[in-house]
């Protein structure tokens, strides 16, 4: 009973002093709502990422050359032949090379892929205009180039014009047959994701580059869980083909999306540490600004104090109605900064491009550090005040 | 109880038997229950009359509702303060008892240690050495916390300063001691109001403190320090801090208190004026008491 009556006391003692408690509020309530904040866009950028791996078509695992000319269509066979369980769906091989592409007086450097028939399904591209290349152009190695929008544009006066047109890459003129769709996201690569061109694997090797070479190899999978499995098939059967016994010597790598995806949530994750880092030093001096004002209030209080103790209070309740006070403080500033933050963090999801996502452990967790920043930074003054002797706080002006 | 406490105890009875007899002989009544009954008594005499009848009080030192229970008792008490300045010696050896309904006046010149006494009869500080029984405990026998419940129960303070709680009603203030003693909020509230109407603030309850007068203020305070029903009521210099037109009248409460309630009451002052409406004065001087014995009535009666 006696605890009700002394919050209650805390409660008046705060309200008849409301610029002091808005000050020390107002300490906890920008802590709490820059950590809030800063939670919510770390933890949006990394579930965009995931989302965004995910829209990728993930699940592929890519093959590719660690020295030149060593990966062939026969391991990609033997890969194909050691698959027992039917893990693998498709399989694109890809050679590329940086190459300057001209059509009438624009040119332009990009990169120029060969590749394999099933090019779209397994990229999950589609064409914006025209039309991707027939069997027969992949079969016979014919001269002929799908480009990306921003390549269009860049040779083009505009991208319906490319459809049909010539250009030339190196010495050999392509035909245009289609322009690739917009990628969609894609903020991740540092180059522009839609400024490239896409010929046949055949005609890649034999104009080109003349030789067989397969630059990297991309392995769908029917099961995506079987990612491990499909990579120790690819592994040892590369092992064995190329004769190699250490596999710090592989001359070949391997990647799959999944491992991207650990990678990304592992320096997201640091990323979120690191601003929740920053968020708690501003919730830290919030704090010692609360044991500051909680202070400068025992002090101004001296008088009232050394009352108290002559009206009976014992240093229990004294010391329970200041760690009442400090706490009232820190948890009506804790529940106004989530009020703020979740605000904020509205604001800059509607506003700008990041998402942030404010999530309920990050709530409960700022909430419960300001309630225990209140206890923390509230004992001292409480004591102080408590252990104060009553004819000193009396005499006190 | 010991011999000699017994034989203490059968004197006191001896002596207040003898105040007893004293009333009578002035043809008082044996209830003299009200000091104002006593003032329109004592007015009613001619001044020849009634400086023999002020003798005739004089011969008892206690007021007419005095019990036989002791309720202050001071043995050698000495009190020395330790500062960078060297220790100073502020109360030199003081002996005295107060008994249940007694008005008590300690006066003394300032500097002589009157706040000290009233310090440790409060139990808000410690004497350096001797003996503290306040009714019937020895305060060395208690610990912080429990000298705070001792305060809160068994002590009314009254301060110079008035030290109530600005911000707070005229009604919360007089609870306060409540909550730490422990009252249930109805009984509080109801004991807070008719002491507030016992110190004629009926009208003022929802005020805040900081808008009543000074008078008014220490009236509240008087109020406040009944809260707990308290064996004694310590003020000091409850006058000090009050222009005059408004000391007559905090100063009947108190003589209200003691002759209508049977309070215990010790007032602190400087000035003879306020001593005169006690029964009694003791007279502290460089920290011993020089005297200790009647108060001194005339005066009362010549600023009246
Ligand atoms: N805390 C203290 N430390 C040192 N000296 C003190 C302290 N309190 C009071 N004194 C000294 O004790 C003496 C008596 O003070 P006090 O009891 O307040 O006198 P009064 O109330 O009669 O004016 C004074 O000389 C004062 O300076
Ligand atoms: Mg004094």
């Amino acid at each position: 009973m006696i605890l009700i009556e002394i919050f209650q006391e805390a409660l008046s003692s705060l309200w008849q002093n409301k610029g002091r408690t808005f000050l020390s509020v107002l300490g906890i309530v920008i802590g709490i709502a820059s950590v809030i904040t800063m939670m919510a866009i770390g933890r949006g950028t990394q579930e965009s990422i995931a989302s965004e791996i995910s829209s990728l078509g993930t699940g592929g695992i890519s093959l590719f050359n660690r020295s030149t000319q060593k990966l062939t269509q026969d391991d990609i066979d033997v890969i194909m032949a050691n698959d027992y369980s039917g893990i693998f769906d498709q399989v694109l091989l890809e050679t590329n090379s940086s190459q300057t592409l001209v059509a009438g007086s624009e040119s332009e450097t990009a990169s120029v892929t060969g590749v394999s028939a099933n090019y779209l399904e397994v990229e999950n591209k589609k064409m914006a205009l025209g039309s991707f290349f027939s069997d027969e152009d992949f079969a016979l190695g014919q001269r002929v180039i799908a480009i990306g929008p921003t390549t269009a544009t860049n040779l083009f006066a505009s991208a319906s014009e490319a459809i049909g047109q010539r250009i030339k890459v190196g010495t050999i003129y392509f035909t245009v047959t289609g322009v690739f769709a917009e990628s969609s996201g894609g903020g991740m690569s540092f180059s522009d994701p839609d400024d490239f061109a896409i010929i046949p694997l055949s005609t890649m090797q034999n104009e080109l580059l003349g030789s067989r070479e397969i630059a990297s190899v991309t392995f769908t999978l029917t099961d995506e869980t079987k990612v491990a499995q499909a990579k120790s098939i690819i592994g040892y059967t590369m092992l064995a083909r190329h004769n190699i016994e250490n596999v710090d010597d592989a001359d070949f790598g391997m990647f799959a999306a999944t491992d991207l995806l650990e990678t990304l949530s592992s320096v997201t994750g640091m990323m979120t540490a690191l601003l929740a880092g920053i968020a708690g030093i501003s919730l830290l001096v919030g704090g010692i600004g609360i044991m500051n004002v909680m202070l400068m209030s025992v002090l101004e209080r001296t008088r009232e104090i050394g009352l108290r103790k002559a009206l009976g209070a014992q240093q229990r309740y004294l010391i329970t109605q200041f760690l009442f006070e400090a706490i009232l403080v820190t948890f009506s500033g804790g529940a106004i900064g989530f009020l703020l933050g979740w605000g904020a963090s509205s604001l800059i999801t509607h506003f700008s491009q990041i998402t942030a996502a404010v999530t309920w452990d990050v709530v409960l967790m700022a909430i419960g550090i300001s309630t225990a920043i209140g206890l923390i930074f509230g004992i001292y003054p409480a004591r102080k005040a408590a252990k104060l002797a009553p004819i000193e706080a009396l005499r006190s002006e | 109880m010991d011999e000699k406490s017994v034989k203490n105890t059968s004197e006191k009875n001896k002596q207040l038997n003898n105040n007893v007899q004293v009333y009578d002989q002035v043809n008082c009544q044996k209830d003299l229950a009200t000091h104002r009954t006593l003032c329109a008594y004592q007015k009613s005499m001619t001044t020849d009359t009634m400086l023999a009848a002020d003798s005739k009080v004089a011969r008892s030192s206690f007021g007419p509702q005095v019990k036989d229970k002791v309720v202050i008792e001071v043995k050698d008490l000495v009190k020395t303060y330790y500062g960078q300045a060297g220790e100073t010696r502020v109360l030199k050896g003081i002996n005295f008892t107060v008994h249940e309904g007694e008005f008590v006046s300690i006066m003394g010149p300032s500097g002589s240690g009157k706040s000290t006494l009233m310090h440790i009869l409060g139990v808000l500080d410690t004497p350096t050495s001797g003996l503290y029984r306040l009714d019937g405990i020895d305060i060395k026998d208690y610990s912080e916390d429990e000298l705070a419940a001792v305060r809160g129960r068994k002590i009314g303070f009254v301060f110079q300063a008035f030290n109530l709680l600005a911000q707070k009603t005229v009604l919360e203030n007089v609870m306060l001691p409540g909550i730490y003693g422990k009252i249930p909020m109805r009984q509080r509230q109801d004991k807070a109001r008719e002491l507030v109407g016992l110190v004629r603030l009926d009208n003022r309850c929802d005020h805040l403190a900081c808008q009543l007068s000074g008078g008014q203020q220490q009236r509240v305070a008087i109020a406040r320090s009944l809260m707990m029903d308290p064996a004694i009521v310590l003020a000091d210099e409850p006058t000090g801090n009050l222009p005059t037109d408004q000391t007559d009248e905090v100063l009947s409460f108190f003589t209200k208190l003691n002759r209508e309630h049977g309070k215990t009451i010790v007032i602190i002052t400087h000035e003879p004026a306020v001593a005169s409406y006690s029964d009694r004065t003791i007279v502290l001087r460089d920290g011993v008491i020089t005297k200790d014995g009647p108060a001194n009535k005339d005066i009362h009666y010549d600023t009246n």
